[in-house]
């Protein structure tokens, strides 16, 4: 069965709910799933231009283009996913024995990521969050506390626009962002915010809190504020300092959404337009205690500190 | 006048994408992905050679712009000019 998504902006089809409902029934991304399983050795290198991969000890991931034959995306001893020339049509063939649950989690996160930039588009590695119609991002490196910070906003009254992906548009005019995933995928070290947490949780496929917030009910929202969150001594104050626009672009090329992105046309265009969205919007380093025992009157503190409006002058850091 | 500086310098334009982000140039070259930045002489010189200037045209620039001596201008375009140089970024002609 095929379920329509709208996800960064976009409806998209595929045997799996990723995002809010669809705002069509004209999908631009169709998702499909193979149902017999790979027989490419993963263990043998890959043909074609990199554009992108990631290793730690063993590869994780690595795309490269195919030309005329479009793209390839795989998931080392995962799952394939070849992705047309259109980038438009996908298609995902697993390796056998591999964890078919996780393949949700993977193609809202880090395939849509991928398929966006391919697209010349912006994305930041950010959760977000909005309050009242206006929207701010939460971006730093894998755990370092966006999902957390955004789940604590969303207990103060703040709605969810996304978790991890966010799609940022400089328009000429403004710079707006789009809704994304429907739910908080949160570590298990975030056990001790969960307790707080009033709604319904369960555990995703790969092993997250998985937390369904109120999310905002906006495809697409002017982003306000972007905030770096950089973790502090016990005894620092809850605090946001306001970065100059080139520390800026400099704070945000350095925490890409997906790493050792090497392709020289998306580069520049990703480059050219963050640094658009850095002259417009206000970029914070948010201070946050090491530590902090938070409850509902620390959310609110928090929540107020990252939508409150710029003060004029602002002493930049 | 030496033959060197009546010559044309001019910033790479192949696989360098760059914006003046509050007053100062920032640059990616794209070959090797990494970033270049400059001061705010430096970015007046850089606007200078997007088309391409002698190096006694852009000493006369920075003469006219802070009201230094022509020796301390062309010590300053040739400290930028190899700068660019061990960045990959200047083109030499004429």
């Amino acid at each position: 069965m095929t379920t329509i998504s709208r996800l960064y902006g976009m409806d998209v089809a595929s045997p799996f709910l990723l995002g809010h409902p669809a705002m069509s029934d004209q999908p631009e991304i169709r998702i499909t799933v193979d149902d017999a399983p790979s027989q490419a050795d993963h263990s043998e290198p890959l043909v074609g231009r990199l554009i992108a991969s990631f290793a730690l000890d063993t590869p994780q991931y690595a795309l490269v283009d195919l030309g005329d034959e479009g793209y390839l995306y795989r998931f080392h001893n995962f799952v394939d996913i070849k992705i047309a020339q259109n980038q438009r049509d996908l298609h995902c063939q697993f390796v056998a024995g591999a964890p078919e649950e996780v393949l949700p989690v993977i193609l809202a996160g880090n395939v849509m990521a991928m398929l966006l930039l391919l697209r010349g588009e912006l994305v930041f590695h950010a959760s977000a969050i909005e309050r009242a119609g206006r929207a701010v991002a939460i971006a730093g490196h894998s755990g370092a506390g966006k999902s957390t910070l955004a789940a604590m906003a969303c207990l103060a009254r703040s709605k969810l626009v996304t978790d991890d992906v966010l799609r940022v548009v400089p328009t000429g005019i403004d710079v707006i962002c789009y809704r994304g995933t429907a739910a908080l995928r949160l570590r298990p070290s975030s056990r001790a915010l969960t307790s707080e947490i009033p709604w319904d949780d369960h555990m995703s496929a790969d092993g997250r809190r998985l937390l369904s917030s109120e999310p905002t009910t906006c495809d697409q929202l002017p982003l306000e504020a972007i905030f770096i969150p950089r973790l502090r001594e016990a005894d620092h104050p809850l605090a946001r300092t306001l970065l100059a626009p080139k520390s800026a672009l400099f704070a945000l090329l350095e925490l890409p959404r997906v790493q050792n992105w090497n392709d020289p046309v998306t580069s520049a265009e990703h480059f050219m337009k963050l640094a658009t969205v850095v002259e417009q919007t206000p970029v914070y380093a948010l201070d946050v205690p090491r530590g902090v025992a938070a409850g509902p009157s620390w959310f609110e503190r928090l929540t107020d500190l990252l939508f409150e409006a710029p003060s004029v002058p602002e002493s930049v850091g | 006048m030496t033959a060197s500086e009546s010559r044309v310098v001019q910033i790479r334009s192949n696989d360098v994408s760059w914006r003046e982000v509050d007053g100062e140039v920032i640059a990616l070259d794209l070959r090797s992905s990494t970033y270049f930045t400059t001061n705010r002489t430096g970015t007046l010189l850089w606007h200078a050679m997007i088309d391409g200037a002698t190096i006694d045209q852009l000493a006369a620039l920075l003469r006219s712009s802070f009201g230094i001596s022509d020796e301390l201008a062309h010590a300053d375009v040739e400290s930028f000019l190899n700068l660019l140089v061990a960045n990959g970024l200047l083109v030499r002609s004429g």
